[in-house]
């Protein structure tokens, strides 16, 4: 759906169906539909499998601080996931992509040369891709709503940073999508638990 | 009537509304067991059933292995762990009704349980024969029945808090997760999920779930490598 939004020429009509698709967004999420927001919730757990499997580093667990989404590869790759560890030290930061299917069934995997494990922000609860999927799935559960929508729709990069709310930390991920200039602040626990979110320009 | 008469009438009357109070208090209070077992009385055939594996199978397998299995502080999992708490158990199902947490046995549950405990808990039934004991086994209908029903659709149920991820077959094939490679189960989303041992395992140990046991990660392991077809 998404190569074919990529390919038209007519931004008139690139519009028209991207706007239908924020009006029928609640449908989309009810139906489970692949958008670049469940390609996101989807690479935090592939990250994890893959640590599992011991295929990836650990580090990826701990340190993986953005995703970024794209619609791109030769067929059958319908996504790609581009993952970032936090700044090392020295160096680049370690990255991995992952690629999916137009299903979303993940397809491989590749960890980009070059890259250093990053600097350990040190979550004191739930890991790096444990609070970005959780972040998901506020998406994936608000898709109706609004001001939601744009992300769940067009999902382009998140970023998983830590900040302060009511003098408590928390951790924020900060989501940007190719329908809106604005962003999308969601602030969770250190626990995954949902504290707030906000949208601004 | 003078102030004293009046001090004396309330004084007499305060007494006998505390005697009369007291009275009805341990009328109604009593020890409890008299009215408990007139609640839960089982015929004799229905007793004769009663055992750990009859009472394993219809009370704590549904109700509260998914707790207090065994990796938890109370186990039930097998006769002997059972046996310690007894008591403990008497008191928070009956007199507290602190468990199980939503207080979900049904009147036959607890009539089963009661009248097991009441009997000293025998470990086999007088019955001649014994109803027939499920036993688990590397299907689906098997690992569904004994194993997800009892441990994991609380949580992984539709409308429940981990529906995202939900355990019937279909699902179970189709999940962009991986949960059921056939023939794979290294890979496998579901074994890494119920063998890994950090914080991430299934069921949680932070939740006060206790992990499964070896015949049930056996159980669905075989079911896997052997195709996951049945």
């Amino acid at each position: 759906m998404f190569r074919i939004l990529k390919n038209l020429n007519g931004g008139f009509m690139k519009k028209q169906i991207l706007t239908l698709l924020m009006v029928f967004a609640p449908i989309l999420a009810f139906a489970e539909v692949v958008t670049p927001a469940k390609i996101a919730e989807l690479t935090a757990h592939r990250i994890d499998r893959l640590v599992s499997l011991k295929k990836i580093d650990t580090s990826f667990n701990t340190r993986t601080e953005s995703i970024v989404i794209s619609s791109e590869g030769p067929a059958p790759v319908a996504y790609k996931a581009l993952v970032s560890q936090t700044k090392p030290t020295e160096g680049e930061p370690l990255q991995l992509e992952i690629y999916f299917d137009a299903t979303a069934k993940p397809l491989s995997f590749k960890v980009l040369p070059g890259g250093v494990a990053g600097i350990d922000p040190q979550w004191p609860d739930k890991d790096a891709v444990s609070l970005l999927e959780y972040s998901m799935h506020e998406i994936l559960e608000n898709a109706a709503d609004e001001q939601v929508s744009p992300f769940y729709v067009g999902l382009t990069s998140v970023v998983l940073s830590k900040d302060t709310m009511h003098n408590m930390p928390a951790a924020k991920i900060q989501v940007t999508s190719s329908l809106t200039t604005k962003k999308l602040n969601i602030y969770l626990m250190p626990d995954g638990s949902f504290m707030s979110s906000e949208v601004v320009p | 009537m003078t102030l004293i008469t009046k001090a004396r009438t309330s004084v007499f009357w305060f007494v006998l509304t505390g005697f009369l109070y007291g009275c009805n208090y341990s009328k109604n209070k009593g020890d409890g067991t008299g009215d408990i077992a007139q609640s839960y009385s089982l015929s004799a055939e229905q007793k004769s059933l009663l055992s750990y594996s009859y009472v394993y199978q219809n009370v704590f397998l549904p109700k509260c292995i998914s707790c207090h299995g065994n990796s938890g502080s109370v186990n039930l999992e097998s006769y002997e762990n059972t046996l310690p708490h007894l008591e403990t158990m008497r008191r928070v199902v009956f007199e507290s009704k602190t468990m199980p947490k939503n207080n979900s046995l049904s009147n036959e549950e607890k009539a089963i349980l009661w009248n097991w405990i009441d009997l000293g808990a025998p470990k086999e039934s007088k019955a001649q024969s014994e109803p027939p004991v499920l036993k688990l086994t590397p299907t689906f209908d098997s690992i569904f029945k004994l194993i997800f029903q009892v441990k994991c659709l609380s949580c992984h149920g539709e409308s429940k808090v981990a529906k995202r991820i939900l355990l019937d077959k279909i699902s179970l094939f189709n999940s962009p997760l991986e949960l059921v490679l056939p023939g794979n189960p290294e890979e496998s989303g579901l074994i890494i999920a119920i063998e890994r041992e950090d914080e991430k395992r299934m069921p949680p140990d932070k939740e006060g779930y206790s992990k499964l046991n070896e015949s049930e990660i056996s159980a669905i392991r075989t079911w896997i490598i052997n195709g996951a077809k049945d």
